[in-house]
């Protein structure tokens, strides 16, 4: 494929899918995404069955293990792994989570960061040194959390917006994760969206997530997206405009139809939203 | 494991993360979810705890069985407390599961047969996933002449161990039983060849002990037929070369029939 560009609908590309998908995959996918982590130096099987996907199809790489909230050194011979798996695989886009998930070695988990003056500091120049190192911008994506740290000297959005305005990066928008955080941490989900640095969007993310009480959501990625969670992405196109976005659905993966239905959805609310500027215009 | 000090410059929300951190690791230390932690935070202990279990219990399924879920859930507590994983790859959970068997020794009673049989274990995932370098000038099969060099798969471990791991099982009473066992378990040694076939298969195939020379010499040079089956004539005090030369290319031609030698390339 020559034209990498993402754009458009896409799905988190998993293992119990691939073989159905190189049978026939649906029109609506225009892109896949992965964790570099899951493919990188891998071979057997899965390994060649991405490279199926890579010559056909736009990749974003999402990783998972950066921990550019981390205390441990940044992991710059790691960072040149993805440097070297991206430009084997022709992808163009690397996002990773404003967290951490390594002290003294690595948790394979993603924790929250406190919100502090000097966590900014921190985070930004790590993301400033790995886009030196890629050689590119990348996007980092805002995270759910479940435990807000006392220490806190800001609140989530001022924590966001002044990373990225001092790493100079881009937002990659998870709509799951602002309706998780606004339930688990008590606050409006719109006004937070709107509050968001929206020329800075370069990617989206939608999931599902799991209610384990009526006061805690678990950012598991295992259901249905719901409802509001739709309403706040048509919500983000409106305020901000499109910008290409991905269902993600890592756990009690459904058959394929399933998650080929909200990917509709999400092209769906494209669809509205251009329509929508068409006849402002018109 | 704390390399960190608690010097007044860190930043507070560094010394936070510590405090985070370590609690994750040791939550049962009741301790250690001091005033200064919120109460979520058990949350991401269950979540740490069940991450590095679910990827655990995937990869040594035998192990778990065979120490039952209280051996093993302390087995895996006391991993996600003392040891500092360094890779960045959730795939390789299990070697880094393996570097704190061999070389920090948990304190816990183990069988004695573990460290084989977890290794056992683990090499599956490895073969599986392992990248193959190709041999680029291969010929697809093992061909006659002996002045050809023969190819081996490039995904193929030679495995030396001091109990029968494919025979260890949970259902099996000798293996399950080890800890009401009074005398130790006899040792035997078995050389196995674990390597990834054309479709992707794994596959284990226990060799004797002149087969596995011969793969051995085939791994540490490369040298024709004639040359490899003559030296290890020589090794193994043969009294006939010329007769060693036919068994010998039938072991050769068995390999390659079982995709142990997957080629072969004609001398430079």
């Amino acid at each position: 494929m020559s034209n990498k560009k993402i754009t458009g609908s896409g799905l988190g590309l998993r293992r119990e899918h691939m073989s159905t998908l190189m049978a026939d995959t649906p029109k609506i996918i225009d892109f896949f995404e992965i964790a570099p982590e899951n493919f990188m130096g891998l071979g057997g099987k899965k390994g060649a069955d991405f490279r199926w996907f890579s010559e056909r199809y736009p990749i974003v790489a999402h990783g998972l293990s950066l921990s550019l909230g981390g205390e441990d050194p940044l992991d710059e011979a790691f960072l040149l792994r993805i440097k070297a798996f991206m430009r084997e695989h022709n992808i163009e886009l690397y996002t990773e989570h404003l967290s951490y998930c390594s002290h003294n070695g690595h948790l394979y988990d993603l924790l929250p960061i406190p919100f502090t003056e000097e966590a900014v500091h921190h985070v930004a120049a790590r993301i400033k040194r790995t886009q030196d190192i890629l050689e590119m911008p990348i996007a980092i994506e805002n995270a759910s959390y479940y435990a807000a740290a006392p220490i806190s000297e800001m609140d989530e959005l001022s924590f966001i917006n002044a990373v990225i305005n001092e790493a100079d990066c881009g937002l990659h928008l998870d709509v799951n994760n602002i309706y998780v955080n606004s339930v688990n941490h008590h606050y409006d989900p719109e006004q937070f969206l709107v509050g968001l640095p929206g020329e800075k969007i370069v990617y989206g993310h939608v999931a599902g997530h799991h209610q384990k009480s009526p006061s805690l959501i678990i950012d598991s990625h295992g259901h249905d997206v719901i409802d509001p969670v739709w309403d706040l992405l048509a919500k983000a196109y409106q305020q901000f405009g499109l910008f290409p976005t991905l269902l993600e659905r890592d756990f009690n993966i459904p058959p394929l139809s399933v998650l080929v239905k909200e990917v509709e959805q999400i092209a769906k609310l494209q669809n509205d939203w251009q329509v929508q500027q068409f006849k402002k215009t018109a | 494991m704390q390399p960190y000090s608690n010097h007044y410059s860190r930043p507070k929300f560094q010394q936070y993360q510590q405090q985070f951190v370590d609690y994750l690791r040791d939550p049962k230390n009741d301790l250690s979810l001091s005033d200064s932690l919120p109460e979520a935070s058990k949350v991401y202990a269950e979540l740490l705890s069940s991450t590095i279990e679910d990827c655990l219990r995937t990869c040594f399924p035998v192990c778990r069985e065979i120490l039952g879920s209280v051996i093993w859930q302390q087995l895996v507590g006391l991993f996600i407390k003392n040891h500092s994983c360094q890779s960045p790859l959730y795939r390789e959970i299990p070697n880094e599961f393996m570097a704190y068997l061999i070389n920090e020794k948990p304190m816990i009673e183990l069988p004695e047969f573990m460290l084989d049989l977890a290794h056992y274990e683990w090499i599956e995932l490895i073969l599986e996933t392992e990248e193959a370098n190709e041999h680029e000038n291969s010929f697809p099969i093992l061909v006659k002449p002996l002045t050809m060099i023969p190819v081996l798969n490039p995904v193929l471990h030679l495995l030396h161990y001091r109990y029968p791991v494919q025979s260890i099982s949970a259902s099996n009473e000798e293996w399950k039983n080890w800890q009401a066992r009074k005398e130790p378990y006899e040792q035997k040694a078995i050389i196995l060849a674990g390597y990834r076939d054309k479709h992707y298969k794994v596959k284990f195939v226990e060799l004797n002990s002149i087969t596995a020379r011969l793969i051995e010499i085939l791994q540490k040079q490369t040298r024709n037929q004639e040359h490899v089956l003559l030296q290890l004539a020589d090794e193994i005090n043969y009294s006939d070369p010329k007769k060693f030369m036919i068994f010998g290319m039938d072991i050769l031609q068995q390999l390659a029939e079982q995709q142990i030698i997957t080629g072969a390339i004609n001398e430079p």
